[in-house]
């Protein structure tokens, strides 16, 4: 199994590893995919792009520990370089691809949301916490400074 | 799940349209009866959102052609095709194989009458290959 990204997208895409005309748009189509999903919250935080075949799906780490979760990223880049390289020319396929692109952003979205490690979660509800009690002390000094009637 | 002889898994081992419809083609009749008056259940069926969502995958599984093979695009009216009929019982008792997309695959609406009464003759026509001389317009 191809686990070169952008040799894997070539062949979703019906184009020969050794065509390499088009490698220029696909690695563009694919950097797009990636930073959309660094706009969802999925993957590294810095951001993730490919340059060459040289890539492979294990670099783009989702969260430590999530690598089951990569075949959703698979099959998202390769649906939205397809979409992008070679647009649908009909109007139930294009809708169709629209609306599983959506469905995909939205469950990496979930995954994102329910997939935290725990140590992270932790550190969250303690923030919430402290926020909590800071607007918990600012409220009781207002009512302690205000005037007496 | 012992009738569910016709797999996409399968299907796809062949290359040619032709060969895909005869492995489809379930000969029924014209008249007889499959939903009748339950046909308000399917029709729920179909507007379910977990249809509407394996409808798009299959689509995009077998990018918009019919029976999936390319060269045959569906330039409108596509619809999904359960291989092996559903009945009314599988929508009531939720049964999984009607939502599973290795049961499914996309094709038009002649095609599929074809594949329903066995009429070979509602499929699409291949393209005619030129020879000498058939410059001919009649």
């Amino acid at each position: 199994m191809e686990n070169s990204i952008l040799l894997s997208t070539k062949k979703v895409l019906n184009l020969a590893p050794e065509y390499t005309v088009f490698d220029e748009d696909v690695i563009m189509h694919i950097n797009a995919a990636f930073s959309i999903l660094n706009q969802l919250g999925v993957g590294p935080v810095e951001g993730f792009t490919i340059q060459d075949e040289a890539a492979i799906w294990e670099d783009f780490i989702l969260l430590p520990g999530s690598e089951p979760s990569l075949g959703l990223v698979k099959t998202y880049v390769q649906l939205k370089a397809r979409f992008l390289f070679d647009p649908p020319t009909t109007s139930f396929l294009l809708e169709a691809m629209k609306e599983q692109i959506e469905q995909y952003e939205w469950r990496l979205n979930v995954f994102r949301e329910y997939a935290l490690p725990g140590e992270e979660a932790n550190r969250e509800l303690e923030r919430e916490r402290e926020e909590f009690h800071r607007a918990l002390r600012r409220q009781r000094n207002a009512l302690g400074s205000a005037p007496q009637s | 799940m012992s009738t569910m002889t016709r797999r996409y898994s399968e299907l796809s081992r062949f290359g040619s349209f032709e060969k895909r419809y005869e492995y489809l083609r379930l000969g029924g009749e014209v008249g007889q009866s499959t939903f009748g008056f339950d046909r308000h259940i399917n029709q729920k069926f179909y507007r379910s959102r977990e249809w509407k969502q394996i409808r798009d995958f299959v689509i995009v599984r077998d990018s918009g052609c019919d029976l999936g093979i390319s060269g045959y695009e569906i330039a409108q009216g596509a619809l999904i095709h359960h291989m092996n009929p559903m009945s009314v019982n599988d929508i009531i008792h939720g049964n999984d194989w009607i939502l599973n997309p290795d049961f499914l695959i996309t094709t038009t609406q002649n095609t599929h009458n074809a594949i329903h009464y066995g009429d070979a003759s509602l499929l699409p026509k291949g393209v005619v290959v030129r020879q000498p001389g058939d410059t001919k317009l009649w």
